[in-house]
């Protein structure tokens, strides 16, 4: 099965990109394609260039250290990266120490002050993970993350699993932390709406292909591929007159359609539609998308 | 509608009587049903429907989706021949779109789509002709691309069957769509409620305003910076005093409920201001010296101190956020305790503001 | 539970093939004794007149025309080795198969209840659970008599605490399932809700004791028969053979033992690769239906 299939992206320093895409879309794929936790037995073929090394041919400790120090990882349900029986100061310690040799109390201090930067006080370092509340954990994974400063943060879903007030405020920490940090940001996410507060550029995946790239307000302003469109307009918001949806449901990954994989799902579907893969084309500057009929939606 | 922990499931669960109530009433059809039997109330289920959040876990793995829409109608002894069950089957899946109905009526839970096991979890509701469904979350857990169509069909069977839903949603988009009427939890109690399109134009609770404007808007010419209250919802066990929103609340007034605790979260917030935080524990020592109970925040000193540390107190409290300032009583000496007493609140009703019910200290 | 089988070549699938492979062939065996033993299983079969053997009666070494030799009683050992997997297998599927049909109803129920029923049922189960398993079934045989229902009977006793517990922890975790909660806002009366909507999900986690249990019954038999308290001779038991043929062991006549014994490991081994290879295998898929 080709959870992904011929995925090509760039991500400039500083910059924000969304991975947008519906369950089984391959998002989530990827981020973990790109720091190599993806269950064994996978195979993965490809280049990833990061700051001009390619991570393939670096031997395993060098990737190591890069993993974590300078490409960092957030999740959606933090538990899971969280060890149960450690206090958060332990996690701190331990995550500097593996990347940096420094001493205890260097190590505390700049865990202290990644904690204060999200807001956690640093009275409760000594407590242990399930002691608080779900946006404060999520807070401390991303305070673990920023720790040894990465200058890639991939975030797989990080609010999905919070309600909105939180979520609202996890991501205006995100967008603080980009700013003053000058860090990239790989967001990951199947809320539109998170994705057009939040990032800069945009790539929509479809059935593990991406079929359009774009800034964010090109993609939701004038979307080109026709899922796009119709998932932009699916969306329920404050504003939602009429209620659209895409029939169909997005196919099985093992055996995908032929051609354009979105073909039968799409309204405008030509017979060639399901023989010929669309290629990444350009369509205006800085806006590619996948769809052999791209011209007729410019 | 409401975040997580505010109570709307248990809400919609015990007017099902699904769980019990330990007070109140709830009524049915004008019959009081609060304490009714089991026995007696089964035949009331009927009319009484529930959709699940999760339509993978609402339908039982073992049974087919034919058999599982057809249940209801055995328990209840409306049908008995099983082609007569089955024809009833098959027309409801027809009414809501799962089709080839035929093919999917002996397929399992697992060979369906969420969508498509939502819909099954309709038409097993639908079969039994109800009047009111408690729709709990029923498209969270689907795609975007589906959701709508779910939504639409639940829109059509409310035409068609003038059903009366109870929506249960922490989405304020969807509900704005759906519903005609909506009512704001917070923490266990209702704090705002009235005609859905009143509220979304005009929202009064702070609560409501500060939900409406965390919702992320699809639309990045719209980016703007939010004003969002600080802050998680509180443990549910032991709620804040007074109005259960104030500790978070951006328009907080000194009367809305502060107490002890409220200073010891000030004192902890603090801490987290590096220069501040260091002057705190300079002055103050640890915080687990202190101690919360109801409205008021101590600790133990020693008599050397006792002066020093209750002047600083009293400094930090005029550095508060002034509603927190102005709704401490007096900050005391009590032999070598030093107490921080808060005001007693104002008491809290839902009150009538422009055709609707706000329960706001504001209005 | 076979399709799954089919699906997957893991080392789990390989070991329940094996498992369930073994458990086939002492079926056959046992159902075919009859046609395939060359002698009966009872009452001397030897050629011999003068015992090759003095200290052993009529015990002769294998052959060609006794595979696995004669015993004491000049009886033809491949023949006893193949009536008493009927013994064995008799035992061991109305002792299991019992312990289950009392253990999975009282489990369930107890588990859907609750409260202080389930509290009294679950303080009975485990006093019983908490005695040894062969002096439990040593007692219930020397009260009931001898037979193979009986012995099946007393190993039944031992084993329903097993099934009970596992059903009712079971149950416990179902009964918090949506759908049954589903089930219950329909109408469903509890005698329903158990029977249709959690029996099954229940149901799918006992193969695996089902096996382990099987295994554990036939020792647990075979331990009767050894101390003499379960099949009386002359009926053709493995455990009961050992026990007579330990006393030759010394003398040299190893293949009395041997043939019983080494019956008794193979199905043992099978019945435990059965049930640790579906443990494997449904646990898995157990967990993939929840998420």
């Amino acid at each position: 099965m080709h959870a992904l299939d011929n995925i090509s992206l760039d991500v400039t320093s500083g910059e924000s990109i969304g991975i947008v895409g519906e369950t089984g879309s391959g998002k989530s794929t990827l981020g973990k394609a790109i720091l190599e936790i993806l269950p064994p037995r996978t195979e993965v073929k490809g280049r990833l260039v990061f700051r001009g090394r390619e991570l393939g041919q670096l031997d395993n400790a060098r990737i190591r250290h890069i993993r974590g120090e300078e490409i960092a990882l957030i999740f959606q349900d933090p538990m899971t990266r969280l060890n149960p029986l450690m206090t958060i100061e332990d996690h701190f310690v331990e995550t500097i120490k593996a990347h940096q040799r420094v001493s205890r109390q260097e190590a505390l201090a700049r865990a202290e002050a990644a904690l204060a930067s999200m807001r956690v006080p640093e009275s409760r370092i000594s407590n242990y993970p399930h002691e608080f509340s779900g946006g404060m954990r999520q807070r401390i994974m991303i305070a673990l993350a920023l720790v040894l400063n990465p200058s890639l943060l991939v975030a797989d879903e990080p609010t999905t699993s919070l309600d909105v007030i939180v979520e609202a405020q996890i991501l205006e920490i995100l967008e603080d932390l980009k700013r003053t940090y000058k860090m990239s940001l790989l967001l990951i996410t199947h809320n539109l709406g998170i994705v057009a507060e939040v990032c800069d550029r945009v790539a929509v995946f479809y059935a593990g292909k991406i079929v359009e790239v774009g800034t964010v307000d090109d993609i939701f302003t004038r979307p080109i591929h026709p899922y796009t469109r119709l998932l932009l307009q699916s969306i329920i918001h404050l504003d939602t007159k009429e209620l659209h949806s895409i029939d169909g449901a997005p196919p099985d990954l093992v055996s995908p359609p032929t051609g354009c994989r979105f073909h039968p799902r799409c309204p405008y579907a030509q017979a060639v539609c399901r023989e010929k893969i669309p290629p990444l084309d350009q369509f205006r500057q800085d806006q590619l998308a996948a769809c052999l009929f791209g011209k007729d939606f410019l | 509608m409401g975040e997580s922990g505010c109570g709307k499931t248990t809400t919609g669960r015990a007017v099902l009587r699904l769980v019990d109530s330990t007070s109140g009433s709830i009524k049915f059809e004008g019959m009081n049903i609060t304490t009714l039997k089991e026995e007696r109330l089964r035949p009331l289920r009927t009319r009484m429907q529930i959709i699940f959040q999760d339509p993978h876990a609402s339908l039982n793995p073992a049974m087919s989706i034919g058999r599982a829409i057809g249940h209801p109608l055995k328990i209840h002894g409306l049908a008995w021949q099983e082609e007569d069950v089955k024809s009833q089957v098959l027309t409801a899946m027809r009414e809501v779109g799962l089709t080839p109905e035929e093919q999917l009526y002996d397929k399992y839970p697992s060979d369906l789509s969420g969508g498509q096991k939502q819909r099954a979890v309709i038409a097993r509701a639908m079969i039994l002709k109800p009047k009111l469904i408690v729709a709990d979350e029923p498209v969270a857990m689907l795609d975007m691309s589906i959701r709508a169509k779910v939504l639409e069909l639940m829109l059509d069977l409310k035409k068609k069957y003038n059903l009366t839903y109870l929506f249960i949603t922490h989405d304020l988009a969807t509900a704005k769509f759906l519903c005609d009427r909506i009512a704001i939890m917070y923490l266990g109690r209702i704090v705002e409620t009235g005609p859905a399109k009143l509220i979304y134009n005009d929202p009064k609770h702070p609560y409501t305003k500060a939900l409406l404007q965390a919702i992320p808007i699809p639309d990045p010419r719209r980016r703007a910076r939010k004003v969002l209250p600080k802050g998680e919802v509180p443990d549910a066990v032991n709620p804040p005093m007074g109005c259960r929103f104030h500790p978070r609340c951006p328009a907080v007034l000194p009367t809305c409920g502060w107490e002890g605790r409220d200073f010891l979260d000030y004192l902890e917030e603090r801490r987290t201001d590096l220069e501040k935080g260091k002057v705190d524990e300079a002055n103050l020592g640890p915080l687990d010296l202190w101690k919360a109970k109801g409205l008021v925040a101590e600790r133990q000193c020693r008599p050397e101190n006792i002066a020093i540390i209750t002047e600083y107190v009293r400094s930090i409290l005029n550095d508060a956020p002034s509603p927190l300032s102005k709704a401490v009583e007096r900050v005391k000496n009590v032999e070598n305790r030093l107490v921080v007493q808060f005001r007693n609140p104002d008491p809290l009703a839902p009150k009538a503001v422009e055709g609707r019910l706000v329960e706001c200290l504001l209005y | 539970m076979l399709p799954m089988l089919e699906k997957r070549r893991t080392l789990a699938g390989v070991m329940s093939w094996i498992g369930l492979g073994i458990l086939v062939a002492f079926i056959l065996i046992a159902v075919l004794a009859p046609i395939i033993a060359p002698y009966p299983a009872v009452g001397p079969n030897s050629q011999f007149l003068t015992p090759p053997n003095p200290l052993c009666g009529a015990c002769a070494p294998p052959s060609f025309s006794h595979w696995m030799g004669t015993d004491n009683l000049g009886q033809d050992v491949f023949s006893r080795v193949l009536w008493g997997a009927q013994t064995s297998l008799e035992v061991m599927a109305i002792g299991v198969i019992l312990a289950l049909a009392v253990g999975f109803p009282v489990g369930l129920y107890s588990g859907y209840v609750g409260g202080s029923i389930d509290k009294a049922i679950l303080l009975v189960m485990d006093s019983v659970y908490a005695f040894p398993g062969l002096l439990l079934a040593a007692l219930v045989a020397a009260m009931l008599g001898k037979g193979p229902f009986n012995i099946g009977i007393a190993i039944t006793v031992i084993y329903i605490p097993l099934y009970y517990r596992v059903t009712r922890n079971q149950t416990l975790s179902v009964r918090e399932e949506t759908y049954v909660e589903a089930a219950r806002s329909l109408g469903a009366k509890p005698w329903t809700i158990m029977w249709v909507y959690i029996a099954y999900n229940v149901l799918i986690t006992i193969p695996v004791i089902f096996a382990l249990s099987a295994a554990d019954a036939i020792l647990t038999a075979a331990g009767l028969s050894y101390l003499g308290l379960g099949i009386q001779l002359p009926t053709p038991d493995w455990g009961l053979d050992l026990s007579v043929a330990q006393q030759f062991l010394t003398d040299g006549a190893w293949w009395t033992s041997f043939f019983p014994g080494l019956m008794i490991i193979i199905l043992t081994v099978g019945l435990s690769f059965l049930g640790e290879g579906l443990n494997d295998l449904i646990n898995p898929l157990l967990k993939k239906g929840r998420a």
